[in-house]
Formats: structure tokens, C-alpha cells, sequence
């Protein structure tokens, strides 16, 4: 007996006692013993912060059953500055770039996928241009030395006018290529950005804050939906709360969860200053910038006000309920010098189209390698990879589209060190094939030599990935095939690792959905995201492409979202 | 001796490990089946609890921790396991079968009513979140002292008395909802 604790009722252990009195099930120890054969190696071993308790936001989010190995996730082959370069004075945290200053960067190597610009411009509408099958076209930025694209999804908004002149937010998608997040509305005539602590404008408006991005952590069990939509990415940021504020520290919003531990949610009216910062929900925008919720970040930020009808209201009422959506990290960037230069490796098969789509990847380790728009590799493509830098492919697994080849070789005199990396090497397929129709997952040796992981089999509707809820819904994969999946990679819960004397998580990794607002997901090998994104403590979510065999569980079924 | 198949098993020595589960197994069942309710649901978060206290084997420092530790994993898998429900809808209900019923008519009423205050307990237990299911069975189950139910539920000991006296009020007010 407890002296310190109330004393035992026997009502309740009666009624406990009954609801347990079962034996295990006979056949539980060898299912034990086999799980334990199959299980991964032990992992590293997982810190995390202690948090503060919440309710779940998100209730009943799906869950599968399906137990899978994830094999690879796409590359993201990233684009660097290359040479010294100069900031623009005073960008981003008091001015827009001028048109000249975006045809400067412009006219630079390519900037990072997703990079967020925000540039004073005209755009000058036309629908002929840069066909793209994610976006409409919007228009073309005036002033600029080779063709940019304005593309966006709410055209509508910009098209009314021939041409449409303003302080404008975008995001890189590509060469020539730019997203258009928003017009930015101005905080006065001589400053573009907010402070906190201002009125900040409501009604749909878009503008720019100047503050510290943070969050706090919450204990919640949620696998929080994905970025989606780098131009429109959703807010909610389970399991973190964000805020928006003056320094570094947000005093007043730990303020308001603690108060409410054990409640479902403040109630304080989300827009208002609580104390030096602000609610915000940035959980989208975090993930495609890259931003550990834990580590708050200052920086000048794409903000949206937003409103909803308001929890508990009836669909009637006229009420409504704002909230502050963080869009994008406006990047801090610098135009290059003139004598920055790039060299690229000489090869005997340039590809067809871009390899390898970028991805909001968030330190995802790339072991893999895929066509843009998730397609199968040709033998020509994967070649000019290989011929790229044969010794960083070494090892990694390519889905390419058969027939595929034994390997490749350097056929240059002077490059017979093929495991170094040469742009003097002009690559040669070898003769003979290990693999015809098809599509494949092969990897690739470090001697140029190919060999086969398995056949993927592909959805039937023409497209090599299947979404999560295609994998769910569909016809379902038998025991032992490979398919690739487009997903979010995530861990399920993992917020009960405060144990006094250690730190401890065991939760298991999940492949979520990438359609906004969807829960589905299929948990995968425990372990696979520490593996995979070599991230243990802030588990922020990571997108791609993933190669998954398939290996039903005991019970043999897949779960169904709710 | 326990101690050292602690200290074995923590070195990746499986059979060290299997004797352990083989000792634990069903203590952890049916401390599941008592927050679950479910037998299939409380044979899989006991094979989840030991798969992942042998993947995390390196995360225990202290061997005498050995059983606190085991059971904050199978309190996790426990909330997983819930979590997940979401994709059945199938539930079990415990049925009487009448041929069963071989005494007197009066002994009818007393299983009725015992069934009846089963159902009734089991429903209710049924709102209660996760920590508050666990711990009620960590104290008026398993019986367990203030400082292992800390651990389980990695709270400090000095908010425990208060979490059982909250969760002890949520199933008596779950009771009186299931009672109207």
C-alpha cells in the first residue's frame, strides 16, 4: 500500500481484474519472437525536449497496418551559389528588390528550389507561356534579361488587369520559373515589412513581419499533415504551437498552454499580442523552409490573416474567426559577382528533361535516384548521372525504366579511375542487359556495375508512384512487391520520450499522405526516419519518393482511412 | 541474476531478451487488456512493446529500471494502439451464453446485473484518456508504488496523488453519464 496515495478501491481493481483477467494468447510469445527477428537494429537513442500538454488537434487520424521497408527516397539534387557574392542593402528586412535586382539574381546560377523572393515589379500578363502542369500561368516579369514566369494557382486574382504592378511575394520553382505567393501590402509608404508588435492588416491580406519564428512543443499524438503547397502551404503544426515575436522567447505563448494544461485549447483570441509574440500557425511554411521549430529563427516572414468560421458556430453565422497563417521565410540573398562560374561535366548523353525533382527534403538523406515527376531513369539519364560523379551514386538505388543495362564505363583515355569523380569522363553503357521491360529498382556499384533490387509494380493509372491513399484504397500490392510512393515521412506520436532517467521514443514511422487535409498514412519499419533523415530530437517532416516493399503483418491486411 | 539478463539483453544478447519476455509477457498483456479492453488490440501492443524495448535496448542506462522502463513502451504502444482504432469499427461485446446459466432464476438477475455493471464499467473506462486509464491501473490494478507509476507515466512523484484523485473523478463521472 501506498501511504501517499489514495487507498486501493476495490471496486475499481474488481472491475480491472475482470477486464484483464485473459492469458495471453497462445500463439502471442512466437508472434513476439518472430516481430523480434525482424526487427531493425537498435537505434540511436532519442532525446526530446519536455513539453507541455495538449489535447490532440488532430483527432482519429488514419492509421494502416501495413509493415514496410522504406528503401530509398529521392534525391534532391540541390543548386548552390557559386563565387563570392554581395547582399542587396537593406533587403529583405526594409525594402522589396527592384526589377533590376530580381534580373540581377535572375540572371545568377540557380537559386535554391522554393526560395522565397520578394521583388517590386510588374507582371505582364500572358497565358502562352511556360506550360507547367502544377500552375497556371499568370504572367511574365517585365524588365528581366531572359523570360520569367510569373505561375500561381489563384490566377484569378491577377488577371483582371493586362498588367499588375505591386510589391509582390514569390517562391523559385525553377530557371525562369517563379511562384507567386501573394501581393504584399506594404506597412507604410517607406517600410514593406510589420513589426510584431503593429496592427497587423486582416481581411486576406498579405505582408511581411520582421520578428523571431518559434514554436512551442505540445504533447500530442498526431502525424501532422503535409507542406503541400509551396505557394499556399496549410498551418497547423502538430505537435508544435507557433508564434511570431519581438525576441527569441515567447513568455506569454507558453503562458497560455500552461494555463490551460490539461485543456483542449486556449481560448484567447488567436491575433492578439500575447505579450511580445503572436500565434501563428507556420507549420507548412516551416517544413518547406527548413526551420527547426525548436530553435526559433529570426527573419523577415510571409504572413497571411485568414478566417474561419469560428469552433462551435453554426454554419449560418456570419461570425468569424481570424488566425495568422506564416506563408514563407523570405530569403536574405545576394546577387554574384560576374566572375562566378559553374562547369559542367561532359557527356555523351544529356538528359531529355530535369533529373531528379526537388524536394522539401528537410535533411532527408537522398539514397535514391528518379526522374522529374517521379519517372523511371533512362539508360541515357542514368548514365549522364553516373558520369556526373560516379563515386556519390555509388551505392544508391535507381528506378529506371528497363531495358536496363549491366553498367557503365568511363571511356575516356586518362579517366580509367572511374570511382573518382571526372568531368572529363564521356560514359559508355556497357553491353548486355540484366533486366528488359519494365521498371526497376537497381543499384548502382561503385564499379559502374548495375544490379537488380526488383520490379516495381505501378499504379494503373499510367503514373509510377502511388499516393498513400492510392496504396490504401486501391488494388492492393501482394506480400513481397515494390512500388514507390510519394509521401511525407513522419513520426507517428514519439512524445513520451521524458522519461526521468533517459530519454526514450519509440515511436514508429509513418508515411503520410501529401493531399492537403488528409490523414492517411501506412506506418513502416520502426527506426526508417532516424535512418532515413538521420533526425531523432525535432522530428520535422520530410517529403519524396519512397521505395517500399511490401510486407503485410501478421493479421495480413492493410488499414483503411477513417 | 535478474539484474545481470538485464545487463545481457542490453548487450543485444537475445536470448537474454527472450527470457525476459518470456517472464514479462503476460503481465503485459493483461496490464494492455486492462487500459485496452481488446484482446487482439492488447496482443498487439504487447508484441510492440517488446519489439521496441529491444530495438531502444541501448536507451536503458539503469537495469533496476528495467520494469518501470518496460512499462512507460507499453504504455506508448497502449496510446498507439488506441490511436489507431480508428481504422475499425468492429467492436467485441462480451455476450452470456444462456445454456451457461444453470442455476435459478434468481442467480439470472445477479449475472444480468454483473454483466450489466461490467458493460457499464467498461464503457465508461472507455472515455477515459490514456494516462488516466493507466493510471488507475498502476495503482488500483497492479498496485505499483508512487515511484514506478512516476516513471511509467514520467511524471514527478509529487503530482501523482493528483492525477490518480482527476483520473479517479473522470471514470466516476463516465459512470453516472453511462448510468442515465
Amino acid at each position: 500500500m501506498n501511504s501517499q496515495l489514495p487507498p486501493i478501491d476495490p471496486g475499481i481493481r474488481d472491475q480491472l481484474t475482470r477486464r484483464a483477467e485473459a492469458q495471453a494468447p497462445q500463439d502471442l510469445l512466437a508472434g513476439i519472437a518472430t516481430a523480434l527477428d525482424a526487427a531493425p537494429a537498435p537505434q540511436t537513442r532519442l532525446r526530446w525536449p519536455h513539453v507541455t500538454w495538449r489535447a490532440p488537434q488532430l483527432a482519429g487520424a488514419s492509421i494502416g497496418l501495413a509493415l514496410v521497408a522504406v528503401l530509398a527516397a529521392a534525391i534532391a539534387l540541390p543548386a548552390f551559389h557559386t563565387g563570392p557574392a554581395a547582399p542587396f542593402p537593406g533587403y529583405p528586412a526594409e525594402r522589396a528588390l527592384t526589377t533590376a535586382e530580381l534580373a540581377s539574381l535572375l540572371a545568377g546560377p540557380p537559386l535554391r528550389t522554393n526560395t522565397t523572393l520578394v521583388a517590386s515589379v510588374t507582371i505582364d500578363k500572358r497565358e502562352d507561356v511556360c506550360p507547367m502542369n502544377r500552375y497556371p500561368t499568370i504572367g511574365i516579369v517585365e524588365g528581366m534579361a531572359s523570360q520569367v514566369c510569373v505561375m500561381g494557382a489563384n490566377v484569378a486574382a491577377y488577371m483582371s488587369q493586362p498588367k499588375a504592378t505591386g510589391t509582390f511575394a514569390f517562391r523559385y520553382l525553377a530557371p525562369g520559373v517563379l511562384g507567386l505567393i501573394g501581393e504584399i501590402t506594404p506597412a507604410s509608404n517607406s517600410q514593406v515589412p510589420f513589426r510584431v508588435a503593429d496592427d497587423w492588416p486582416l481581411a486576406g491580406k498579405t505582408f511581411l513581419v520582421e520578428g523571431w519564428l518559434g514554436a512551442v512543443g505540445l504533447l500530442e499524438s498526431c502525424l501532422a499533415p503535409p507542406a503541400a503547397d509551396p505557394l499556399d502551404p496549410y498551418g497547423e503544426d502538430c505537435p508544435y504551437a507557433d508564434w511570431l515575436g519581438v525576441d527569441s522567447t515567447a513568455p506569454g505563448i507558453e503562458a497560455d498552454y500552461r494555463r490551460y494544461a490539461g485543456a483542449p485549447e486556449p481560448t484567447d483570441d488567436p491575433p492578439s499580442l500575447r505579450g511580445n509574440a503572436r500565434h501563428v500557425e507556420a507549420g507548412g511554411m516551416r517544413r518547406l523552409d527548413s526551420i527547426n521549430p525548436e530553435s526559433p529563427r529570426q527573419g523577415t516572414y510571409v504572413v497571411r490573416s485568414s478566417t474561419e468560421p469560428c469552433p462551435g458556430d453554426p454554419p449560418t453565422s456570419s461570425r468569424g474567426c481570424s488566425y495568422w497563417r506564416v506563408l514563407a521565410e523570405v530569403a536574405d540573398v545576394s546577387t554574384p559577382e560576374p566572375s562566378a562560374s559553374t562547369s559542367a561535366p561532359a557527356t555523351s548523353a544529356p538528359p531529355e528533361t530535369p533529373i531528379a525533382s526537388p524536394t522539401a527534403s528537410s535533411g532527408m538523406t537522398s539514397t535514391g535516384l528518379i526522374g522529374s515527376g517521379d519517372r523511371p531513369l533512362t539508360q541515357g539519364e542514368l548514365a549522364t548521372l553516373w558520369a556526373s560523379d560516379p563515386k556519390r551514386l555509388a551505392g544508391r538505388t535507381a528506378i529506371v525504366k528497363g531495358p536496363v543495362p549491366t553498367g557503365f564505363v568511363c571511356s575516356d583515355v586518362g579517366a580509367a579511375d572511374a570511382s573518382a569523380s571526372s568531368p572529363t569522363c564521356h560514359v559508355a553503357i556497357l553491353d548486355g542487359t540484366i533486366a528488359s521491360g519494365g521498371y526497376w529498382a537497381a543499384k548502382m556499384g561503385t564499379d559502374g556495375h548495375l544490379s537488380l533490387v526488383g520490379e516495381l509494380t505501378v499504379p494503373a493509372d499510367g503514373s509510377y508512384a502511388y499516393s498513400v491513399e492510392g496504396l490504401l484504397s486501391g488494388t492492393r500490392p501482394k506480400a513481397g512487391d515494390l512500388v514507390l510512393v510519394r509521401a511525407v515521412i513522419g513520426l507517428e506520436g514519439g512524445l513520451y520520450c521524458d522519461l526521468p532517467q533517459e530519454g526514450l521514443c519509440i515511436a514508429p514511422t509513418r508515411l503520410g499522405s501529401t493531399t492537403p487535409g488528409s490523414s492517411a498514412s501506412i506506418r513502416v519499419a520502426t527506426g526508417t526516419y532516424e535512418a532515413l533523415t538521420g533526425n531523432s530530437k525535432t522530428h520535422p517532416l520530410a517529403s519524396g519518393v519512397f521505395l517500399i516493399r511490401y510486407r503485410p503483418g501478421q493479421d495480413g491486411v492493410f488499414g483503411l482511412p477513417t | 541474476m535478474e539484474r545481470a539478463l538485464v545487463d545481457r539483453a542490453r548487450s543485444g544478447d537475445r536470448d537474454a531478451f527472450d527470457a525476459l519476455v518470456r517472464s514479462r509477457v503476460d503481465a503485459v498483456y493483461r496490464t494492455s487488456l486492462a487500459i485496452l479492453g481488446d484482446t487482439a488490440d492488447a496482443a498487439d501492443a504487447t508484441q510492440e512493446t517488446f519489439v521496441s524495448a529491444w530495438c531502444h535496448r541501448d536507451a536503458l542506462r539503469d537495469p533496476d529500471l528495467f520494469d518501470a522502463w518496460l512499462g512507460r513502451i507499453n504504455l506508448n504502444a497502449c496510446r498507439q494502439q488506441l490511436r489507431s482504432r480508428g481504422r475499425s469499427s468492429v467492436r467485441e461485446i462480451r455476450l452470456v451464453d444462456p445454456d451457461d446459466r444453470g442455476g435459478p432464476a434468481s442467480n439470472d438477475r445477479a449475472i444480468d446485473d454483473r454483466t450489466a455493471d461490467a458493460d457499464a464499467f467498461d464503457r465508461a473506462f472507455g472515455r477515459l484518456s490514456v494516462d488516466d486509464r493507466a493510471v488507475l491501473v498502476l495503482h488500483h490494478f497492479q498496485e505499483r508504488p508512487v515511484a514506478e507509476i512516476a516513471a511509467v507515466l514520467g511524471s514527478p512523484e509529487g503530482t501523482i496523488k493528483s492525477r490518480l484523485h482527476r483520473a479517479r473523478a473522470a471514470l466516476e463521472s463516465a459512470l453516472a453519464k453511462e448510468s442515465r
